[in-house]
């Protein structure tokens, strides 16, 4: 993640374009084609060991584009994201095409796609409280991840708080000292603060009740929406993903089983596995103490 | 008129001091809970919805009679709380806690898991036979008796945390975000589980959440919860569905639901 690999060390790496012999297969990153989708994904498979967790996962996002990927627990959803930011666990092999704006991410050195992430791709995670430093105050972090000169840093951190809709003074609270909301929004400017294209979100509202989880989607949705950010936002939850992405994808068992505009699947599910969710997801479509239906997933581990 | 309540909270306050921000004032003080009154009746449902630093999880302590309240009083089945023998709340009165990963300790096998509040309380039941039969209340197999929580997934150590409240046969159940940490295919079948056990079991259950969905599904009673104090109280029905108070009717219109071309 940017904040991470956002430290004062890495910062001086020289990874300046053209620092390196040109590779006639990788196009320039400045010549990216606007027709080129922000995340390509064909026939990517990923195993653990034996066991297959992602097979076949093919689709590709157009700029703009706000898709969620929904399945249970183990059905491959967060392999697939840490695949397409290449950042998949040492014993796993990945095969198949991944190119964020068009350039591969699969199986390539870390050296390559570390200067897609942040820029290109940026992943927000689930967990505020340990994707965040808890020695580092607010606005360090954000800054350290907008990898900006000193001088301009103040500056930066402003704006990005300003653009999640923190205070500023927020900037100088250590992570302990803020809400399960507030945290949530630090960790979406450190991740917004080199103006990703694409913004992955793995299930970043669940440990938040109602009324927080409501404003951080509400920003989420206006943020991708005025700067024509690219969404691929992971859940379990039909019920957030229908309210803030007009696809959506179904997995199940490692595999994507159903793809479409999020309208259409929700009123004409095709799949048992998008039922099942989809009734498990909406008591309110069940008489009072009616027994919710359950389907057992696909290969899982249960 | 309706039976005598078996859980009576009474005007109760608990406040907490806060760590000494400054050694030269005094350290501040926080009402958790602000003057709350609620009864709970025998065989009922009865949800506690709010959000984070309500008080719901505080009441929900009181009730077990794991704390006591600065002001005001708590009753189990017309007695204080605090005067009842620990031996008999504690068996009468059962947690289930959030998050099984660490309500259960990894060490033990699941067998003495569900045993443990059969011996912590020394109730004169063969356990081995009591065990069984409380797992397969909750539709675990008997041999689950044998092996460690880590061999379980999410839904099924909710089972066991299920399991092991029932053992002592208590009267009433209080899950705090039983359904929290688990997602929604799980949560489904923890429904079930639920409403399984109301439906045969002689069992009052203290259903606190911020779920809406969830306390509206299964209970038939509701309190809201902001800030220490009682938003309002009534029917499910009512509260969860048409409220007197704006601030549930904000509560409800913040949570998610799938609206795509269904009801």
């Amino acid at each position: 993640m940017s904040g991470r690999d956002g430290g004062p060390g890495r910062a001086a790496d020289p990874e300046a374009p053209g620092s390196k012999a040109p590779d006639p297969e990788v196009p320039d990153l400045e010549a990216a084609d606007p027709e080129v989708p922000d995340l390509e994904v064909a026939g990517l498979g990923v195993r653990f060991g034996g066991t297959a967790a992602v097979s076949g996962v093919s689709f590709a996002l157009a700029p703009g584009e706000r898709a969620g990927l929904i399945g249970e627990s183990g059905c491959g959803k967060s392999v697939t994201a840490l695949a397409v930011m290449g950042l998949l666990p040492s014993g796993a092999r990945a095969e198949g095409r991944v190119r964020i704006a068009g350039r591969p991410v699969l199986n390539r050195p870390d050296r390559e796609v570390a200067r897609l992430r942040g820029t290109r791709a940026a992943m927000m995670f689930q967990e505020p409280r340990s994707a965040l430093d808890p020695l580092k105050r607010a606005g360090r972090q954000v800054a350290l991840a907008a990898r900006v000169p000193r001088s301009e840093a103040r500056a930066r951190v402003r704006e990005l708080l300003e653009l999640v809709e923190l205070d500023p003074d927020t900037a100088r609270a250590y992570p302990h000292q803020l809400s399960g909301g507030q945290l949530q929004r630090v960790l979406l400017a450190v991740t917004l603060a080199r103006d990703p294209r694409l913004l992955i979100c793995d299930e970043p509202t669940t440990a938040l009740d109602a009324l927080v989880q409501r404003r951080v989607l509400d920003l989420i949705r206006r943020i991708c929406a005025a700067r024509g950010t690219t969404l691929l936002f992971i859940s379990h939850d039909l019920a957030v993903v229908s309210d803030l992405c007009e696809r959506v994808m179904v997995m199940d068992g490692g595999r994507i089983v159903e793809d479409g505009r999020t309208a259409e699947v929700f009123a004409a599910p095709a799949h048992d596995r998008t039922r099942a969710l989809l009734a498990a997801g909406d008591l309110a479509a069940f008489g009072h103490r009616e027994r919710v239906p359950v389907v057992p997933a696909a290969g899982a581990e249960e | 008129m309706s039976p005598r309540p078996v859980i009576q909270v009474r005007e109760v306050v608990r406040e907490y001091r806060r760590p000494r921000g400054s050694p030269f004032r005094p350290r501040p003080v926080v009402r958790a809970l602000d003057g709350v009154s609620l009864a709970v009746r025998p065989g009922e449902a009865y949800g506690i919805v709010g959000e984070s630093g309500s008080g719901k999880s505080t009441l929900s302590r009181l009730i077990l009679g794991l704390d006591r309240p600065t002001s005001g009083r708590v009753e189990f089945d017309g007695r204080p709380v605090l005067e009842v023998p620990a031996r008999e709340l504690r068996s009468a009165v059962q947690p289930v806690f959030q998050d099984p990963r660490s309500s259960l300790d990894p060490r033990m096998r699941v067998g003495a898991i569900v045993a443990e509040p059969l011996e912590a309380l020394r109730l004169p039941v063969d356990r081995a036979e009591r065990v069984a039969e409380v797992l397969e209340t909750v539709r675990l197999p008997a041999a689950a008796a044998g092996r460690y929580p880590h061999e379980f997934s999410g839904g099924q150590r909710q089972r066991i945390a299920i399991a092991r409240a029932l053992a002592p046969r208590p009267r009433v159940l209080v899950a705090d975000e039983p359904t929290s940490a688990l997602d929604v295919g799980v949560r489904a079948q923890i429904v079930n589980l639920l409403l399984d056990l109301l439906g045969r079991l002689e069992l009052t259950l203290v259903l606190v959440s911020h779920d809406l969905a969830l306390v509206r599904h299964v209970t038939e009673r509701t309190a809201v919860l902001r800030g220490g104090r009682l938003v309002e109280e009534g029917p499910t029905r009512t509260v969860l569905v048409d409220p007197a108070e704006e601030y549930t009717a904000r509560l409800i219109a913040a949570t998610p639901t799938v609206s795509w071309g269904r009801r």
